[in-house]
């Protein structure tokens, strides 16, 4: 196996990998769009916004991203230790929806809802699908600490462990890309 | 080595064919004659929706009683691609019974919009605000139920990708992949119920031309996929005599 050469995970990942870029890229287009309309009242949005959990999120998944990354490495290397670090990644994931739950609540405890204005809508929508993505990521990564126990490494093994760590990647730069939406630059158009 | 009754391969392409004939019949009796392709703003009045009703009653009703024909043939399709799914399977073949149970389920949702566009131009003098019900059950009907497509789509997914390497796959890796992608975009539609301007409207992008665009390029991707795997079938048979 040529291992510089090589696509990580299959090719066919790729598919999916692509489409959601595209469509997160649209959902990019969409807002700013929006926002150059009522550039005022986004920004005065925009201001509501919890920038703290923001910024803790955007940590959590970086640091995930790190585990997995670390994870896959082990599991090529056959090294032991791949399982745990998935495991300390889908803790990450599991923090990330906690957060999100509390700032949710915090914005409808404030009689702020998807209704409220354009701006929320597509907070919640956007940031929403993207929490889709994270429990179904976070799935891949129970999984994907399955598949790493199992001896000895394969070909299959690899793949499969590959995929799930090219997903959760996706997922974080996902919300990368909202963070900076939503949270830097929601106020300037 | 096959447990299963099957259908000769000439019968499944028959029925693809058939079913997909009728569901292009569909898209362009919705589209002509229905006459709501993309649908109208959501922000229509009472008055204006029934007032396209009266101007296009008897085109709608025609147009339903074609969508009402044509509906049922998904039916068709959803049989050949269980008959090359269940194939994947031993025993009870419990992901092609949620396979087809979503798509059957889907072809309910997609006979019940053109009956309720056809039920709002039954009576075109009726009282404007009973006309807009009709009108809006139809189209958020249309919109929002995405999810038993999805049905259909994750245990063909699951079968796709999880059945690595078995040499009666009909389902490439890539089209696995496309169905994920598909059954995530999907569920955009619902929330269509909320607001009635922008790309989440009944007419947004989001949620109206994106799910369509996606579905259309299914259903041609499907059909590829399965007649390739009826030509497979085909090739096997012959070389087991």
């Amino acid at each position: 196996m040529a291992e510089a050469k090589r696509v990580p995970g299959e090719a066919g990942i790729w598919v999916l990998i692509g489409g959601d870029l595209l469509v997160f890229s649209l959902f990019f287009l969409i807002f700013t769009h929006y926002r150059g309309q009522q550039p005022e009242m986004f920004a005065r949005s925009h201001e509501t916004l919890n920038g703290g959990i923001g910024l803790a999120n955007t940590i959590i998944l970086l640091t995930s991203s790190l585990f997995v990354a670390l994870g896959v490495r082990r599991v090529r290397d056959d090294r032991p230790g791949g399982a745990t670090l998935f495991r300390c990644a889908l803790v990450c994931g599991a923090i990330f929806t906690a957060l999100k739950a509390v700032e949710y609540g915090e914005k409808i405890g404030h009689g702020i809802t998807p209704l409220t204005n354009d701006f929320y809508i597509y907070y919640f929508a956007f940031t929403g699908i993207h929490l889709a993505h994270v429990l179904i990521g976070s799935a891949g990564l129970i999984y994907m600490a399955a598949v790493a126990m199992g001896r000895p490494p394969s070909t299959t093994r690899t793949m499969i462990i590959e995929c799930g760590a090219i997903f959760w990647h996706l997922v974080d730069l996902l919300w990368i890309m909202l963070f900076a939406l939503f949270y830097l630059a929601g106020s300037h158009g | 080595m096959m447990t299963y009754p099957t259908i000769s391969p000439r019968a499944q392409r028959f029925m693809l064919w058939w079913g997909w004939v009728m569901m292009i019949a569909f898209g362009l009796s919705y589209w002509l004659l229905i006459r709501l392709l993309p649908l109208n703003p959501a922000t229509d009045t009472a008055a204006q929706v029934a007032a396209f009703y009266q101007a296009n009653s008897l085109s709608i009703r025609i147009g339903a009683v074609i969508c009402s024909w044509c509906a049922a043939f998904a039916i068709p399709i959803y049989v050949v691609l269980v008959a090359q799914s269940v194939r994947l399977e031993k025993g009870i073949p419990i992901w092609s019974i949620l396979q087809f149970g979503g798509g059957m389920m889907m072809t309910i949702f997609l006979v019940l919009p053109p009956l309720f566009w056809g039920v709002a131009a039954f009576s075109p003098d009726r009282p404007p605000e009973i006309t807009l019900l009709m009108h809006e059950l139809a189209n958020l009907t249309l919109v929002t139920t995405d999810q038993f497509f999805i049905f259909n789509m994750v245990p063909i997914a699951y079968l796709a990708l999880s059945r690595r390497g078995h040499p009666l796959n009909p389902f490439p890796r890539w089209y696995g992949y496309y169905v994920v992608w598909t059954a995530l975009m999907f569920e955009i539609g619902a929330f269509a119920l909320l607001p009635r301007t922008g790309p989440f409207a009944w007419n947004g992008l989001l949620t109206y031309w994106i799910p369509f665009s996606i579905f259309g390029i299914w259903m041609t991707m499907t059909l590829v996929v399965l007649l390739r795997a009826i030509r497979q079938q085909e090739a096997m048979s012959a070389s087991d005599g």
